[in-house]
């Protein structure tokens, strides 16, 4: 198994984050995918040089699901990152298994917007993430929101109380 | 265990520590204290002090990272710092940013607040760069 680290971040690469998330965990490289990013070359060079000396690839999700298997057979040890939890439900979807060495899918920043409820520090979900979160908890992931490595974390589980 | 004091002009210290927690959701071994004109600065001295209390609580040292080199703050700062009497140690740091800031929290667990110090410098230094385009062609070979 070569993914070392999965996350969801709304910031997708953001480089200090980042930086600090591979002085914990086996790094590689890293795989970021969102569709609008990888749309638009100018942003998708700027997020590319976040992270000095690691490589970055930067996929919409239907190439995500084309190279996913290939990353997944490589030796190396990959992290992945998308920016909603609906992409990584897409990549479930699409029949590949994002169990990683770290054992969860962690959850970084997801910013405040228009229909969408605060369940911790920067940590606010809309209807759709909601159910992808419920959907990648169905599939056997442990959902683990905390920012960075040190600061204090809470489940799906826990964050699905405060919706109701 | 290190403690960090954001010591600066105006209400810089407040606004790199409410900019800290966006990104890191919670920066506890913090402390703001900021030197504003209608306080003054013997008020600030007073203030500095107090926060300088509760940051050495419990700390094997107190990292106070300063705006401007021989500022106000620095110079009260360092005032605590070469003091002899002064427990826990202290070390001081000028010029920060907000790197500096959340890579604190990487050195929060150490004891030795020379050597915080000395890593938090080093690593704040490669935070000063200039924005280029990186390729964008992307190979296959994972």
């Amino acid at each position: 198994m070569s993914i070392s680290f999965v996350r969801i971040d709304d910031r997708v690469i953001h480089g200090q984050l980042i930086t600090r998330w591979a002085k914990e965990l086996p790094c590689d490289g890293i795989v970021a995918i969102d569709d609008a990013v990888a749309a638009d070359p100018l942003l998708s060079s700027v997020m590319k040089g976040a992270v000095q000396d690691t490589k970055v690839w930067l996929f919409d999700t239907a190439t995500a699901i084309e190279k996913l298997p290939k990353i997944i057979a490589s030796e190396k040890h990959y992290f992945v990152i998308g920016k909603s939890p609906v992409t990584l439900k897409r990549i479930e979807e699409a029949g590949i298994s994002l169990q990683n060495s770290n054992k969860k899918i962690n959850v970084g920043p997801m910013s405040a917007r228009a229909t969408t409820t605060t369940i911790g520090p920067n940590q606010s979900v809309n209807p759709e993430e909601i159910a992808a979160f419920d959907y990648l908890l169905l599939r056997g992931h442990q959902i683990e929101f905390r920012l960075v490595p040190d600061a204090s974390s809470y489940s799906w589980q826990d964050a699905r109380q405060k919706l109701k | 265990m290190i403690n960090v004091i954001l010591a600066t002009h105006g209400s810089l210290a407040e606004a790199l520590l409410a900019g800290g927690k966006m990104v890191y959701g919670e920066l506890p071994h913090v402390f703001p204290v900021m030197l504003t004109e209608n306080k003054g600065i013997n008020s600030f001295g007073d203030e500095f002090a107090e926060v300088l209390k509760q940051a050495g609580k419990g700390a094997d040292g107190v990292l106070v990272l300063c705006d401007l080199q021989s500022g106000t703050p620095w110079n009260i700062a360092c005032h605590h710092a070469f003091d002899p009497q002064t427990q826990p140690p202290m070390a001081v740091l000028g010029g920060v940013n907000f790197p500096m800031v959340l890579l604190s929290d990487e050195i929060k667990d150490l004891t030795d607040v020379a050597q915080a110090a000395e890593v938090l410098l080093a690593e704040t230094h490669d935070t000063l760069v200039q924005a280029q385009l990186t390729e964008t062609t992307q190979s296959d070979d994972f």
